[in-house]
């Protein structure tokens, strides 16, 4: 080893001083022999005490686990269950932040203007004609004409018109309630080339507040672009509207939830969104039902998630209960086509107004 | 004793004390990350909490199949650059020692040789000043990897880059460092900077 070869060796040589390997030991002779190189094993190790030295860190407060167990208000009950647990739906997020207005806005006036672009779109009659803001194509699907349960579709883009959707008989134990079940309409088989209404205002309104540039990032040209897609932001109103899961007041109540998905959390917004949250025993697969009362129709679609890394799959589906329509979109960790089979299994139940 | 991933399926069914752990085990790097970029107690204590809260909202979005250390890590860097960028502040690696006083750093000092304690000492407070004037991205490699001591494939993943950009990334930084040193002893006109080291 020459002098050359050991100050591209020397930090790795200081880093691992304990290593005996061959390595080392040529290195460790050359250092008894150079006293050039020495010098610079010496400033070596100065340096690494340097950068090592925590010392300056002061203490963290012990009661920093405590406040933070506070902030997040989830004490726990005598059976050691949260009161809010680890899943803020990831739709209700978006809408909770102040770009809920403009977001909200933006949403809407895509849907007009997608109305007024496609006359035919808000007829409702017995076929549904999906715009396709892509190309001149539309797709004419036509509705079954008696709609008394859901049929099983295994299309990961769905959307069901307020035409699609009946009123079934009350079941006699819940006397007092509306029974609605939801069906599914045949979707066209090219849903890529369906128009992204639900991603576009999900990225919008992410990139409104959220967007890192790469010359705002800490870490240098080479390793923005990686920081940037992780990004992540959060909404800390988690604690007024929640309530623990026996004390909602739900207005739309989900039924046949899979036997897997455990209800983590459900609360009612001030705007009469009803929010559950689910997530499976294993804790691997989570889903989000956020209901909200609409009558306008939007297309479910496949959006990317605030980290823009992984895939969240979206559907939204339209029911009925009394005069009001809901909006129920799903969101979940699941695959596309698990999704679309737990919306075809799930019913609702509500209360009347 | 469970591990992390093991915890966090137990925080996602409901268990408290599953979250209670992870926040004690990973508070205190947590903080050093925070508290290096940001050079301010009670800033640092801040933006640590808030990390934890997002990653308790967030946790459904944690894939248990890889480590969680990483996910983190890489959390509290971006929630402090965002807690930065919020109040227009410049990110900044502090290595100050405003806290040696109280707490003692563990040289291997030689007390009975005063100059080669004040030469130890200068020296020292030249290779922080060499190190606060590195590019941020060189100063947080270096503290991921000498603060925290986490290896090159630790630091890969918690940054989101391959490991030998990493390797790479330290070697130049490594070499800064000394480059920057060297710089200022010529111009302070200091030829033999390690002299009575």
């Amino acid at each position: 080893m020459d002098c050359q070869d050991i100050k591209n060796e020397i930090y790795g040589y200081c880093d691992d001083l304990e290593s005996s390997s061959p390595s080392h030991l040529e290195i460790l002779s050359h250092l008894k022999e150079c006293e050039d190189c020495q010098q610079d094993y010496q400033l070596t190790l100065a340096e690494n005490e340097v950068l090592r030295d925590t010392s300056d860190i002061p203490v963290l407060s012990p009661a920093f686990t405590t406040m933070v167990m506070s902030a997040l208000n989830i004490g726990g009950d005598l059976n050691g269950q949260p009161q809010n647990a680890p899943k803020e739906s990831m739709i209700a997020s978006i809408f909770k932040r102040k770009i809920w207005l403009g977001g909200g806005l933006a949403l809407a006036a895509a849907v007009i203007a997608l109305c007024l672009h496609i006359p035919h779109l808000p007829q409702l009659g017995t076929n549904i004609k999906v715009a396709d803001t892509y190309g001149s194509v539309s797709y004419e699907q036509p509705v079954p004409n008696v709609i008394a349960k859901q049929e099983s579709q295994s299309s990961p883009l769905e959307q069901i018109e307020p035409a699609a959707i009946e009123k079934t008989e009350p079941k006699a134990t819940t006397a007092n309630k509306s029974n609605y079940k939801v069906t599914s309409t045949p979707t066209p088989t090219d849903t890529s080339r369906l128009p992204s209404i639900a991603s576009a205002a999900v990225s919008r309104g992410q990139a409104e507040q959220f967007t890192i540039t790469d010359e705002d990032i800490a870490l240098g040209a080479d390793n923005t672009r990686d920081l940037a897609g992780i990004y992540m932001d959060w909404t800390q109103d988690n604690g007024a509207g929640n309530k623990s899961a026996d004390s909602i007041e739900a207005y739309v109540t989900p039924l046949n939830m899979p036997e897997r998905f455990k209800l983590i959390q459900s609360f009612n917004s001030e705007d009469n969104w009803t929010i559950y949250d689910y997530a499976s025993l294993d804790g691997k697969e989570s889903v989000h039902l956020t209901i909200a009362p609409s009558i306008e129709p939007t297309r479910g679609a496949k959006t990317l998630n605030i980290s823009g890394q992984e895939t969240i799959v979206t559907l939204t589906r339209y029911i009925q209960v009394g005069d009001q329509k809901y909006t129920v979109t799903y969101t979940g960790d699941l695959s596309a086509d698990d999704l679309t089979n737990l919306a075809n299994t799930v019913q609702f139940t509500g209360e009347v107004k | 004793m469970l591990t992390d991933e093991m915890l966090t399926a137990r925080v996602l069914c409901g268990e408290v004390s599953a979250f209670e752990e992870l926040i004690n085990r990973y508070k205190m790097s947590v903080f050093t990350i925070i508290y290096r970029m940001t050079g301010q107690y009670q800033e640092a204590e801040d933006i640590s909490q808030d990390v934890f809260i997002t990653v308790y909202q967030k946790l459904h979005q944690f894939d248990n199949s890889k480590k969680f250390a990483p996910w983190i890590h890489r959390i509290a860097i971006n929630t402090c650059i965002s807690s930065l960028r919020k109040k227009n502040k410049v990110i900044l690696l502090n290595f100050d020692e405003s806290y040696n006083n109280q707490y003692e750093s563990q040289y291997h000092f030689n007390y009975g040789d005063p100059d080669l304690f004040l030469r130890r000492n200068e020296l020292r407070a030249e290779i922080k000043t060499a190190l606060k004037a590195l590019p941020e991205s060189y100063q947080l490699v270096l503290a991921l990897r000498y603060q925290l001591d986490l290896d090159n494939q630790e630091i890969a993943d918690t940054l989101g880059v391959n490991k030998e950009n990493i390797e790479v990334k330290i070697h130049r930084a490594r070499k800064s460092l000394r480059k920057m040193l060297l710089k200022n002893w010529e111009e302070k006109g200091d030829k033999d900077g390690l002299s009575g080291y």
